[in-house]
């Protein structure tokens, strides 16, 4: 990813963190990720996600954030791809879709909190096998080209580097 | 859901990125994530 005339990062390491999704279609040839709270998907290929932020639709929700800020995420408003930093957070009341989690990667614009962070990309780097939606996960890992692990508290990453 | 209160606002330049390499049962080491090289299509928030 090349940004010229971006000021030097802060960091050349990805967040780490671990969310929520909604699991739809489960009888799909590919099932998908969705936001808990948005419509919005993430791609079932693997692809890396990014955020838009959605605050036009939602400003009344948010009404000290500024109308408009320059990049995503901005501190001032609530968007950006959402992850907590660490795996055991209480899942989400007031969803009736199935649920699956994941620990995914963030990068770029960042905004990081005592409990999570907002990131302008993120991947998908492992998800968390469920035996009651067993095939579903297994055809999404193996579409992201990811692993299921049993437990998120287990999950080990390794520095590889950079092809580019 | 809310991240708490921000204790830093930043951008990262992956140079090195993270891969799963077990999930302490003994599987295989997984197949390393695709490295971003350029900027995905925004698709909406997280």
């Amino acid at each position: 990813m090349t940004r010229q005339g971006w000021p030097a990062p802060d960091a050349a390491t990805p967040l780490v963190g671990y969310r929520e999704w909604c699991l739809r279609g489960l009888e799909d040839p590919v099932p998908e990720l969705h936001s808990l709270f948005h419509a919005t998907g993430w791609p079932s290929d693997g692809r890396p996600t990014a955020a838009a932020c959605l605050r036009p639709a939602t400003w009344l929700l948010w009404p000290r954030s500024d109308r408009r800020h320059a990049g995503v995420p901005d501190a001032s408003c609530e968007c950006g791809i959402h992850a907590y930093l660490r795996p055991d957070f209480a899942s989400f009341n007031g969803v009736r879709e199935p649920k699956v989690r994941g620990v995914v990667l963030g990068w770029g614009r960042y905004v990081l909190g005592t409990v999570g962070w907002r990131a302008e990309f993120a991947s998908v780097a492992a998800l968390l096998a469920d035996d009651a939606y067993a095939p579903a996960l297994d055809l999404l890992a193996v579409s992201q080209g990811i692993p299921l692990v049993t437990d998120l508290r287990d999950v080990r990453l390794a520095m590889i580097e950079h092809a580019a | 859901m809310h991240i708490g209160e921000i204790t830093e606002v930043g951008t990262i330049e992956p140079l090195v990125i993270p891969r799963v390499v077990s999930d302490g049962d003994g599987d295989e080491p997984a197949s390393p994530a695709d490295v971003p090289t350029e900027a995905p299509e925004r698709v909406g928030v997280g």
